[in-house]
């Protein structure tokens, strides 16, 4: 920890929607490989940190750096060009931080195959043939090559998200966002994302984690974040963060969800 | 009693239908321009650039909440009045269904875009696609299928409505069949069959659309 690079810097990210204050000033550097893992009550702000990370919300304060590169800053969000310059400039990033989302978000009008070979298609360029190559190969990996041909629709909710994820993966991100990617999915399911998930991390993919999965957290996580209102109250190892959290709110919360 | 003499329509049935062909040329024309200024429409209302949002909400609404006929009639005869420009009497019927259909499939086309989940968009995003990539690739192949129904009635509403252009004497199936009422006197059977032959038109268009639907359908439920 703290020894790899740093490869996601957000700085100070501020975040208000109207009147609420949803971020206020969160800061965290995220090294290469390094598995992150964010928790915290609900309404803290943690899908909103992800969501500011991958530029789907605009910022009100503070930039976010990918490989020390400005990809979003509080300015851009301000005028209509500002927004678009901004687009631009993460649609240069060409998917490198991918982002699983909580309700999977597959395209439902292709196949699973289709979903993983879109972007390589279109973003990357790349031929049909060696799309489709490569796509399969993604898919082998989440365990669905069996699957390639089915439609969205036709998968249980565990195969959308690890389609999702294999979606993410032809892009070759160097970072990989998780917005409680498994809170969808009914309880027999989470297994088996929660496994892809662990391979990932063993493979060293840097990868930022928003769960509720403790036990997850406690095994795969380098470096646990808690959340609340806002802040960044309290980080840590998992070890320090479970056994002895610092923060009265941090026992509060761990307390909570440990007891059901 | 009144006798139906449909035998005066038959005998001259073949003058009845050499409007037949300009009915379907105005109407095959005026889609594809509407098809193409709707989508336009919806694209700019949807675009959040200043102003433009608001000109083309003025333009739908003009469009929607007057008359047809009234539209023509000013594309026709008022708009050589007024700034110069002077059409034929075919062109002004093809603008003026083009931008009337225009203006409805606009909101339609709109209402099926912004119906599609905004995690299709993210998710697209995030991939990173262009906008023109995500609504080429990723919206507009799922809300074409939802909009399908109404772009076909739309396209129905339009058939019917190029009946207009007789006002303004293009010789289309309505307008032959005025003028072969005016010969013959008998108004009844004449538009009699004038109904049924748009009715063999828009039947087929209708049974066309339902075709597509059950088609286009397939990827989203199977």
């Amino acid at each position: 920890m703290g020894k790899e690079p740093t490869i996601l810097e957000a700085r100070a990210i501020e975040k208000r929607f109207g009147s609420l204050h949803v971020l206020r000033g969160v800061s965290v550097a995220v090294g290469k490989g390094e598995t992150t893992v964010v928790i915290g009550p609900s309404g803290s702000g943690k899908s909103t940190f992800l969501r500011c990370i991958c530029g789907l919300e605009g910022l009100n304060g503070g930039a976010v750096l990918v490989e020390g590169k400005m990809v979003v800053d509080a300015a851009s969000a301000k005028t209509w060009a500002g927004r678009r310059a901004a687009r631009r400039r993460f649609h240069e990033l060409r998917g490198e931080v991918g982002m699983i989302f909580q309700r999977f978000n597959l395209f439902p009008h292709l196949t699973a195959l289709g979903n993983v070979m879109e972007a390589p298609v279109q973003v990357r360029r790349m031929s049909a043939r060696d799309a489709e190559a490569l796509a399969r190969e993604q898919l082998r990996k989440v365990g669905l090559a069996e699957k390639a041909d089915a439609y969205p629709a036709k998968l249980s909710g565990g195969e959308q998200q690890r389609v999702a994820i294999a979606r993410a993966l032809a892009m070759q991100p160097k970072i990989l966002l998780f917005d409680e990617v498994t809170s969808a999915l009914d309880p027999e399911l989470v297994g088996e994302v929660l496994k892809v998930m662990r391979q990932l991390a063993a493979e060293g993919m840097t990868m930022v984690v928003v769960t509720h999965e403790m036990q997850f957290a406690e095994d795969v996580a380098d470096r646990v974040l808690f959340m609340d209102e806002g802040t960044i109250v309290e980080e840590g190892s998992p070890r320090q963060m479970f056994s002895t959290p610092a923060h009265q709110r941090t026992r509060a919360f761990l307390q909570r969800v440990l007891e059901r | 009693m009144y006798t139906f003499h449909f035998d005066v329509v038959m005998r001259n049935l073949p003058f009845l239908l050499e409007g037949l062909g300009l009915t379907i040329q105005i109407t095959v024309v005026s889609v594809c321009f509407a098809l193409v200024v709707g989508l336009v429409a919806a694209l700019l209302r949807l675009s959040k650039i200043p102003g433009v949002t608001h000109l083309v909400r003025v333009y739908i609404d003009v469009f929607r909440c007057t008359p047809v006929l009234v539209q023509l009639v000013w594309i026709y005869y008022a708009l050589p009045l007024v700034l110069g420009i002077r059409m034929s009497a075919f062109v002004s019927t093809v603008l003026t269904l083009s931008l009337n259909m225009g203006a409805f499939l606009g909101e339609i086309f709109r209402a099926g875009i912004q119906s599609i989940d905004a995690g299709q968009r993210e998710a697209a995003f995030v991939l990173g696609m262009t906008y023109k990539q995500t609504l080429r690739r990723i919206i507009l192949p799922q809300a074409l299928v939802r909009m399908l129904p109404p772009i076909g009635s739309s396209m129905i509403v339009l058939l019917k409505e190029s009946s207009l252009a007789s006002f303004i004497a293009v010789a289309e199936l309505t307008y032959q069949g005025h003028i072969l009422q005016a010969a013959t006197f008998r108004p009844i059977e004449i538009l009699s069959v004038v109904a049924a032959v748009y009715f063999i038109l828009t039947f087929p268009l209708s049974l066309l659309v339902q075709y597509l639907e059950r088609r286009a359908g397939i990827g989203e439920h199977v």
